[in-house]
């Protein structure tokens, strides 16, 4: 049976929001509606009207029992704002088969957008390499989500990427409070990633980070003479790959457990995507965040 | 450090190989696109030290591990490490190895490798040397010698014999010589020309009972094949079989005095003693004899068959055949000798002989069978002693008890033989009566051994176990047994070939007033001995004989052709014949002669006049030893003469290079 979230057969549509929609309602399809649906419009208390409020806002209902105005307050005045941040580096051209980190990183930016647009909050997308590059401002409208696809669509990884400064500049950038969604390989100096992660929770945001790797990176099946080319530099390495094979995955598996904790010890949640795994693990991981923090 | 194969040593040029390989390999890559090059430079730059230690030591074992093997291939020797190699060495001295090939005499060949061996053993090697041909011996004894000098000595004065080659002997004698280095294990070299006709090797070994205990090399005295155009002419048996003497004779019951000529062609390879050519109808109800002296030995033939009138229907067809029948001998004895010849042929199995005492008279001409005569009177002279050799020179045999009362006749009876040796047998040596005293050695020896021998019959006593009893041999007789006189050796019973026959001479009167060997208790074993001797003595099938004339077809265009032959350089005479032209000369002596680059044997005993060489899987398959062929001898045995040779040791070293690099693969990827 096919695999309805398999990344390498979604890549395939050429349009992301379908991949999106096709991906969200999939996963929805079947289950009741959602638990967190409209947590923005829990009411919290009445407000005596005073000149200059918006007359639409006045609870009729009370007048008509009172002959007061007053006014209803909800628990949260507004909606919630995921910004998805999606890295455009040139690491991210990396594929060992047929999809790109990139496309695998596009196609979860946009479930993401759809799920967050469909539980009527607002979302931004924001592309970053060397610089941030607002791809679209926040909208809770339904209609921007085109788009949001229309913007990821055509990003292609270039420029060395400076993941740590991305999210230091994000983290000045973003005012209001929300939830911030990573999505990146995090091929960077982990120490400064790390940091770069906790000023966006010290700035009161809630973090998810989506680390994006090659199974290749992951597994490093190589043998032999291999001559290795940076993609964001021009070194290279020569080495006897089935050789160093093993102490690769132990620097990886070092790495990735520093990037973990990191994570971890500032309350940020962490999910490491190999390219070959369905996309709805994401969407599972952002939801799991969601109910952690509600 | 020596090398017994240096042409091997550029194996060593591939111990660069491995070093290739790597330089190859650091040049042949391929090219992977990589997001992580930070993290993977810094992964290699912390590893590159050990993993290019890694690769040296991998590289190190691995041009070893191909230098070792070169090495080994090229067999070192390390020098003035090892001991000498001890041997024991059998060098050939049948009537073969008389043959003279453009460089020489094989014999000759056979003792240059033979220095060579002693040679290559290397200081303080100890050495059995012997001799063998129809018997091995021991010119040093069986104590092994260190001497190269005496060893060489013994080596000059070998010389070849008449004798067949009898590996079984040589192989016993090697056994032999091998416990005296015990524990120590002697490689045996057998030089010989290991020829086809060797009887050992056309029955695909000789019967042995215990083999050398070191390694055996059979090394070849030549690489020469050679050819008997003799051999050439053997025919196939055709119809000749055999038939028993009851058949015969009851066929001759039914002949009549009215006979018809018939001729037959008779395909005959042999005329074996004791039997006679017949021929038979289809019917087989009457048999008549062919004149035995109307055939040669060997090749297709017309005879005449005189067949009853009565019992040939005319177009019955008539096949030749060979009947066995009892020996038929002429006597000739004197009155004091006729008892002691008689009793000893009454003394034999019934239908043994056929005794006709009307010697010499009814010889001459007869058409009876004749295999040979018994000699004990005065001998023939004149026609008649021509006669008599020329039966014996066709195949047959004669005993003759030498009486040293008439001395001159015996002298012509001898000289009329035409062989040169048997003509001075007499010369110049007083002969000595028959008497065999106690007090001397020699027949006391030969009188303990009869003695010793419980049952006297036939098969109890060996004439060549007889012939072990004194060694010395004379040039040109096979002397198995002699008696040594104050006055020096003499044959006591001398076996000489004359033609395509066998003579013995007793020096001995077969009568009690000169002699008392008659009345000893080995005269019927030796006599009886003797006579079985005799009657084996027919040639080899395709050997031609001396004094007959050998006709050689050649090529027209001179008038002589030269013959190279033992008796030194002949000059055949070429005159036409039926199909060309033909070179006739009557050899003389017996050997090899050669004659338009072609050779023929004379008077060579069986298996000795095939020159071909025997098939070198045969001869190794025959008597379990591995064959040399001609050359560098110790070289290519590689005897370890000058030392220690390393070759396993290397292979050793090799093997243990190989299995570190193996270990150190795997313990560098489970633990890198």
């Amino acid at each position: 049976m096919t695999n309805l979230f398999d990344p390498r057969i979604l890549s395939k549509m050429e349009r992301l929001d379908l991949v999106a929609r096709f991906v969200v309602e999939g996963f929805f399809s079947g289950r009741h509606a959602s638990p967190y649906r409209g947590f923005s419009t829990d009411f919290s208390q009445h407000r005596q009207y005073s000149p200059g409020d918006d007359t639409r806002r006045i609870d009729w209902k009370a007048y008509g029992k009172t002959e007061r105005y007053y006014l209803r307050e909800y628990q949260q005045e507004t909606t919630l704002t995921a910004h998805i941040l999606v890295d455009t580096s040139k690491s991210m051209a990396y594929a060992s088969g047929q999809l790109r980190k990139i496309e695998y990183a596009k196609m979860a930016a946009a479930c993401l957008a759809y799920l967050v647009l469909d539980q009527q909050d607002s979302v931004s997308v924001i592309a970053f390499s060397d610089t941030l590059d607002l791809a679209i401002s926040p909208t809770s409208r339904m209609a921007a989500f085109s788009d949001v696809c229309e913007a990821l669509a055509p990003i292609e990884p270039e420029g060395a990427g400076d993941i740590p400064a991305a999210l230091h500049q994000t983290a000045q950038v973003l005012k209001r409070r929300g939830v911030v969604i990573v999505i990146s390989d995090f091929l960077s100096d982990v120490e400064a990633v790390v940091k770069g992660l906790q000023h966006l929770r010290f700035q009161g945001h809630d973090v998810l980070v989506v680390q994006v790797l090659d199974d290749a990176e992951l597994t490093f099946p190589f043998s032999g003479a291999t001559l290795f080319e940076g993609l964001e530099t021009n070194a290279s390495v020569l080495t006897d790959a089935a050789r160093v094979r093993a102490r690769y995955m132990a620097a990886l598996a070092a790495f990735l457990e520093t990037l973990r904790a990191g994570c971890v010890n500032s309350e940020i949640d962490y999910l490491l995507a190999d390219t070959r795994e369905n996309l709805d693990k994401v969407l599972v991981a952002y939801l799991l965040s969601r109910g952690k923090r509600r | 450090m020596t090398f017994l194969a240096p042409w091997m040593l550029f194996g060593t040029l591939f111990a660069s190989v491995p070093v290739l390989i790597h330089l190859y390999n650091r040049r042949r890559y391929r090219r992977v696109p990589w997001a992580a090059i930070a993290f993977l430079s810094e992964v290699v730059v912390r590893s590159a030290r050990r993993l290019r230690l890694e690769e040296i030591a991998l590289l190190i074992l691995r041009t070893l591990a191909v230098l070792f093997v070169a090495l080994a291939v090229s067999r070192p020797l390390l020098s003035g490490t090892g001991a000498g190699r001890d041997a024991v060495i059998l060098l050939d001295t049948s009537a073969s190895m008389r043959y003279r090939e453009a460089a020489g005499s094989v014999f000759d060949f056979a003792r240059a490798r033979v220095r060579e061996i002693v040679s290559g053993l290397g200081p303080g090697a100890r050495v059995v040397f012997a001799t063998f041909d129809s018997d091995a011996r021991l010119p040093l004894g069986l104590q092994p010698t260190a001497d190269v000098r005496v060893i060489f000595d013994a080596v000059d004065g070998a010389k070849p014999t008449w004798n067949a080659t009898d590996y079984s002997a040589a192989l016993a004698a090697a056994a032999t010589a091998s416990r005296g280095f015990a524990p120590a294990k002697p490689a045996v070299f057998i030089v010989s020309d290991f020829r086809r006709g060797a009887p050992a090797l056309e029955q695909g070994g000789p019967a042995r009972t215990e083999a050398p205990s070191g390694p055996l090399y059979l090394v070849r005295a030549t690489d020469a094949d050679g050819e008997n155009i003799g051999i050439d002419r053997l025919s196939p048996a055709g119809e000749v079989f055999t038939s028993s003497a009851g058949q015969l004779a009851a066929a001759l019951s039914n002949a009549t005095s009215r006979r018809v000529t018939v001729p037959v062609t008779l395909e005959i390879d042999n005329v074996p003693a004791g039997t006679t050519p017949v021929a038979v109808n289809a019917r087989a109800k009457v048999t008549a004899y062919i004149d035995a002296q109307a055939l040669r030995p060997s090749g297709s033939h017309r005879a005449e068959a005189s067949i009853p009138a009565d019992a040939y229907a005319g177009d019955d067809r008539v096949f030749a055949a060979v009947v066995r029948r009892p020996v038929a001998l002429w006597v000739s004895a004197s009155n004091e000798s006729t008892p002691f010849i008689f009793a000893a042929l009454s003394s034999a199995p019934p239908d043994a002989f056929s005794v006709s005492r009307d010697f010499p008279r009814a010889a001459i001409g007869g058409a009876s069978p004749c295999d040979g005569y018994v000699l004990a009177s005065r001998p023939p002279t004149g026609p008649a002693a021509e006669e008599v050799w020329s039966r014996i020179r066709a195949g047959g045999f004669l005993v003759f008890f030498v009486d040293g009362r008439d001395l001159p006749a015996t002298t012509a009876f001898l000289a009329a033989s035409g062989d040169q040796a048997l003509s001075k047998l007499l010369d110049g040596v007083h002969v000595v009566e028959g008497k065999f005293h106690p007090q001397l050695a020699a027949s006391h020896v030969v009188t303990e051994f009869i003695r010793k021998s419980a049952d006297l019959t036939l098969s109890s006593v060996d004439v060549s176990r007889i012939a072990d009893v004194r060694p010395p041999r004379q040039e040109g007789f096979e002397t198995p047994i002699v008696v040594e006189t104050p006055g020096g050796a003499l044959a006591f019973l001398v076996l000489a070939r004359v033609g395509r026959g066998r003579v013995a001479v007793f020096n001995a009167a077969a009568s009690r007033d000169t002699g008392n060997f008659v009345v000893t208790p080995f005269f019927l074993p030796v006599f009886f001995e003797t006579m079985a001797y005799l009657l084996e003595g027919a040639s080899a099938p395709g050997d031609y004989v001396c004094g007959e004339p050998i006709s050689i077809p050649v090529p027209a265009g001179a008038a002589s052709v030269d013959v190279d032959g033992p008796e030194g350089p002949l000059a055949a005479e070429v005159s036409p014949a039926p199909e060309g032209y033909a070179a006739a000369f009557t050899p003389a002596a017996p050997g090899f002669y050669t004659i338009a680059g072609r050779t023929i044997a004379v008077n060579v005993p069986p298996g000795e006049a095939d020159l071909r060489l025997a098939d070198t899987r045969l001869v190794e398959r025959a008597l379990g030893g591995a064959v040399i062929p001609d050359g560098d001898v110790a070289t290519k045995v590689g005897l370890g003469a000058r030392g220690m040779e390393i070759s396993g040791a290397l292979l050793a070293l090799a093997l243990v290079a190989l299995g570190l690099e193996m270990a150190l693969v795997y313990l560098f990827k489970r633990f890198a």
